[in-house]
């Protein structure tokens, strides 16, 4: 019985070292769909995106001159790659894994939907499963946003309401929030979804250093079914501790400009050439003595 | 005797009349460019566009009467000596994502007009040892906090900067190489031949921050793409990494972004979780560039991925 709960539980190790080789998509983003048709005008600009950013390792749909890298970049043309749901794909392109880059902060989600449409011209069988949603009306003009942060315990806590007539909660709302760094944003806390009164709240970091008096601008943004983002709100809170810098040329150093050096190199060569100086002064003076001595006794 | 002197005076005297010529049709046509443009003005006349002076003062101006400023040489070297303000760059490189695709050689070496035997960056293949599998390594200046290069330059062409980068002055630069023979990490190669497009680059005003157009007989390196981070852009070899090789960022806002994803990440954390180093730290050169280990390598690399320069 001993063995064969252990030959078990070796089964289950083996197998999941096997499947963990898969790429695994959560359940809820695998049945993520477009909210728009794949029309020929998606699919041309899908093709503009995928020879700049996929062709390098993808290599041309049905061409197999993919990079030869591990783990193999796949054709989009193949079978294995079309057996992928739109959702999958979306998740895999924008989340990324090992050497294939993540693409949700170089590409939009629409940029990512286009691409999509593009490949799945590849798959004569595919049909197409979408829901259409209006997609000029914005997600921020359906709801609102209440934002207030907690300095002492450093929590920011938000209420979306959407912006119906009973001004209802809105729940499941998927948020994230970011801090503004010089080349990028910065995510603090995980992305989270509002409870059933609409709120949900994110701890920030107590060490992230903000401006020089301790400002951060933050920004909360707003993902919707489709993957699209938007942002809500761009405040800036006093939550980061102020900024410290030293600037490095303040520093005595060798490699420092003139007056910089160090006080043992200027001591020692001030020192130097003093003391050569007053050597040479001293043999000119006693020389302008000998000489005078000479000239009076003449 | 006056006979050779009556002949250049009269000379200059046709000369005269030609250049009253010349200067009466330049001020013909300067009127009248004048009188459109006061035309022009007059449309639009009570517009007024605010401006950033050199000296960071702002000041007013009528929008008809601005003009394109071409940046002088001299303005370039005040700025590239003076660094940003607040900012201390770094750069992480991880070894593990590294694939030799040399998009970062090639992104540099056209920005700073290099031919392609020329490195400011370069990909090297290492191998540890006889029994470990081989892996890529990206190799920059380390733009060292104690810079052996900068103490030993005896004309003050190659300097340290306030943000971090240590920079070269072409103009400056006496060709003696005495930075080349201190640099632990042979990152400075010198100009033996006329650089690449010598002839077309040679009207252009230098960028100190660039370090173009390149000078025969000086030395150039790597600059971390001083230009680059003053637009707010990343590095030309960050930006160019299809792999995700490269990250960027300023200590002092304790972040670093990746060049392919555009993912931002603390780099206090990203060097705690992945054991990053610094190349021949023993040293005391306080370099700033990370390396995080060349983890999850499969097997030895595919022959035709080496390059020459192999370091095994």
């Amino acid at each position: 019985m001993k063995n064969k709960i252990f030959l078990l539980i070796l089964i289950s190790c083996f197998a999941y070292s096997v499947f963990s080789q898969e790429w695994t998509v959560p359940d809820d983003k695998k049945k993520l769909t477009a909210p728009f048709k794949f029309d020929s005008e998606h699919q041309k600009k899908g093709e503009e995106i995928f020879n700049k950013t996929c062709v390098s390792c993808h290599g041309h749909p049905g061409q197999g001159d993919f990079a030869k890298l591990t783990p193999v970049p796949k054709d989009p043309a193949s079978n294995e790659y079309q057996a992928n749901t739109d959702g999958e794909l979306f998740f895999k392109i924008s989340e990324g894994r090992i050497i294939m880059p993540s693409f949700k902060n170089t590409l939009k989600a629409v940029d990512i939907w286009d691409l999509i449409a593009y490949v799945r011209t590849y798959n004569k069988d595919y049909v197409q499963v979408f829901t259409e949603t209006a997609t000029e009306t914005s997600i921020t003009s359906k709801i609102s946003s209440k934002i207030t942060f907690a300095e002492e315990d450093k929590k920011l806590k938000v209420r979306i309401i959407n912006k119906d007539a009973e001004k209802t909660a809105s729940e499941g709302v998927t948020l994230s929030i970011y801090a503004k760094r010089y080349f990028g944003w910065l995510q603090l806390d995980k992305t989270k979804k509002t409870d059933q009164n609409g709120f949900v709240s994110f701890s920030l970091p107590n060490d992230l250093p903000g401006d020089s008096i301790g400002n951060l601008q933050i920004t909360l943004k707003i993902t919707d079914d489709s993957g699209f983002e938007e942002t809500i709100a761009d405040t800036i809170f006093k939550a980061g501790v102020p900024i410290i810098y030293n600037n490095l040329l303040d520093n005595r150093a060798m490699w420092n400009i003139r007056s910089k050096a160090p006080l043992w190199l200027i001591l020692t060569y001030s020192g130097t050439v003093l003391t050569v100086m007053s050597v040479i002064l001293y043999i000119i003076w006693i020389l302008a003595q000998i000489r005078k001595k000479g000239s009076s006794e003449i | 005797m006056e006979e050779n002197y009556k002949e250049p005076n009269k000379k200059s005297r046709r000369d005269f009349l030609k250049t009253l010529g010349i200067v009466g049709a330049a001020g013909a046509s300067g009127a009248m460019a004048l009188y459109f443009g006061q035309q022009y003005e007059n449309i639009k006349s009570g517009k007024k566009v605010k401006l950033l002076t050199v000296d960071n003062k702002v000041v007013e101006f009528e929008d008809g009467k601005l003009k394109e400023y071409e940046r002088q040489t001299e303005e370039l070297f005040i700025r590239g000596r003076e660094g940003i303000a607040g900012k201390s760059w770094v750069m992480v490189i991880d070894l593990a994502k590294c694939q030799n695709a040399r998009k970062c050689i090639t992104a540099c070496q056209s920005a700073h007009q290099l031919r392609p035997e020329q490195y400011h960056i370069n990909t090297l293949t290492m191998q540890d040892s006889q029994d470990t599998p081989a892996y890529f390594m990206p190799k920059p200046c380390m733009h060292c906090d104690n810079p052996p290069c900068v103490s030993v330059c005896p004309v003050d062409a190659t300097f340290k900067r306030n943000d971090g980068p240590v920079l070269m002055d072409n103009d400056r630069c006496i060709g003696c190489r005495f930075c080349i023979a201190a640099c632990p990490y042979s990152a400075r190669i010198f100009h033996w031949f006329d650089p690449k497009n010598a002839v077309l680059f040679k009207d252009m005003p230098y960028d100190l921050e660039l370090n173009v157009p390149q000078k025969l007989g000086t030395v150039t390196k790597c600059l971390f793409s001083a230009d680059r981070l003053r637009k707010n852009e990343l590095p030309y070899c960050v930006s160019n990494c299809p792999n995700g090789v490269y990250y960027f960022g300023d200590k002092n806002e304790d972040a670093v972004t990746n060049g392919t994803t555009k993912e931002t990440v603390r780099l206090s954390t990203l060097l705690k979780e992945n054991a990053a180093y610094r190349l021949m730290e023993e040293l005391g050169q306080e370099p700033r560039v990370y390396y995080l280990p060349p983890k999850g390598r499969k097997g030895t690399l595919p022959e035709e991925n080496k390059n020459n320069e192999n370091h095994v």
